[in-house]
């Protein structure tokens, strides 16, 4: 997944208003906003998860290492998210750019 | 999305060692705050999950059998096991981070 | 119930096998704890030693049973006793120091295995921290 933040790769489809919109997916990949939603899902479950193993360690039933792990990967999943996002608004904001 | 990621290397092996050498902890102390109870026998983890019965040579006629030599030893080991899968741990997440984010981080 | 709250009940229940000891030898000497009415006379009954019996709880961690020592008192013969018999003789409590100081040491040396293992715990906890990174 993440060789795949790095370049937009070849357009395809037709250039005009459509494409602002809806970016046209890269052949044989899913789109950046599939990817985005599916990023999206990711942090909220491992956001749910870490609250879970809080509420489990404050009763005794869960270590503190685990807490630490559960909430370390809540944290970069969601920055692997900002990437994902930040890279989308790079390319819609690149895109503008070519229709002017 | 991220099971992918957080699912490779070496990464599931160490949150293992960290919860085995947590759970070992516990084992331990429960073995050492019982040195002196009244037929009490030692346990010790046989795997990631389970509780077993320990032989220690040791029997004293309250029929307790609670080596403390062995158990602080034990401590020791785990405890240093411990801390090695914590210092690796965060670093694979480090490298995960920098990878993300294209940066070194300090 | 985590490693450091387990060590904690070790270490409570050595304190008490601690206090004790420590109650057993400061009574070594006590000839009259209380007295007693025995074939119309009265008698003094010195202290009778004391054991802290460590017994596993249903949680698993050690629990505190008193019991007393129901050995012989030791017998001297001293008239001039204030608290002889008629018959001119002195009842001592059941307590050997040296057996007392020899437990002691023990009971010192448990507690203390059980607040490394507290300390060991803590440090643990600490290098978890360093995950959050």
């Amino acid at each position: 997944m993440i060789d795949k933040i790095g370049g937009l790769g070849p357009l395809r489809g037709p250039v005009g208003p459509g494409l602002v919109t809806k970016p046209a997916p890269v052949e044989g990949e899913r789109s950046f906003k599939e990817i985005l939603q599916d990023s999206i899902k990711s942090v909220d479950h491992l956001q749910k998860e870490a609250d879970q193993v809080l509420a489990k360690y404050t009763k005794g039933e869960a270590s503190q290492d685990q807490v630490m792990v559960a909430f370390k990967k809540a944290q970069i999943a969601f920055e692997a998210m900002m990437q994902i996002r930040n890279k989308l608004v790079d390319a819609f904001e690149e895109i503008q750019r070519m229709r002017i | 999305m991220m099971d992918r990621i957080f699912g490779r290397g070496s990464l599931p092996t160490l949150e293992a060692m960290l919860s085995f050498a947590s759970a070992r902890q516990r084992v331990i102390a429960a073995n050492i705050a019982n040195v002196d109870t009244v037929g009490y026998k030692t346990r010790d983890l046989a795997d990631f999950r389970s509780v077993v019965a320990a032989d220690t040579g040791v029997l004293k006629p309250n029929g307790n059998n609670v080596d403390l030599e062995i158990e602080m030893s034990k401590m020791v080991r785990n405890s240093a096991l411990h801390s090695t899968a914590a210092a690796l741990l965060a670093q694979q997440f480090t490298l995960l981070r920098e990878a993300i984010s294209g940066q070194l981080h300090s | 119930m985590d490693s450091i709250e387990i060590s904690a009940a070790g270490m409570r229940a050595q304190r008490a096998r601690m206090d004790v000891i420590a109650a057993n030898l400061a009574n070594v000497d006590t000839t009259s704890a209380r007295t007693e009415l025995r074939d119309g006379e009265v008698r003094h009954v010195p202290f009778r030693r004391k054991l802290a019996v460590l017994i596993e709880g249903a949680d698993g961690l050690p629990r505190v049973k008193l019991v007393e020592d129901p050995s012989e008192f030791r017998v001297e013969r001293q008239p001039g006793h204030p608290h002889a018999s008629a018959a001119g003789t002195v009842l001592f409590p059941n307590v050997d120091p040296m057996v007392e100081t020899v437990d002691l040491m023990a009971a010192s040396r448990a507690y203390e295995a059980n607040v490394t293992a507290a300390e060991v715990a803590k440090s643990m906890q600490q290098s978890a921290l360093r995950i959050l990174g």
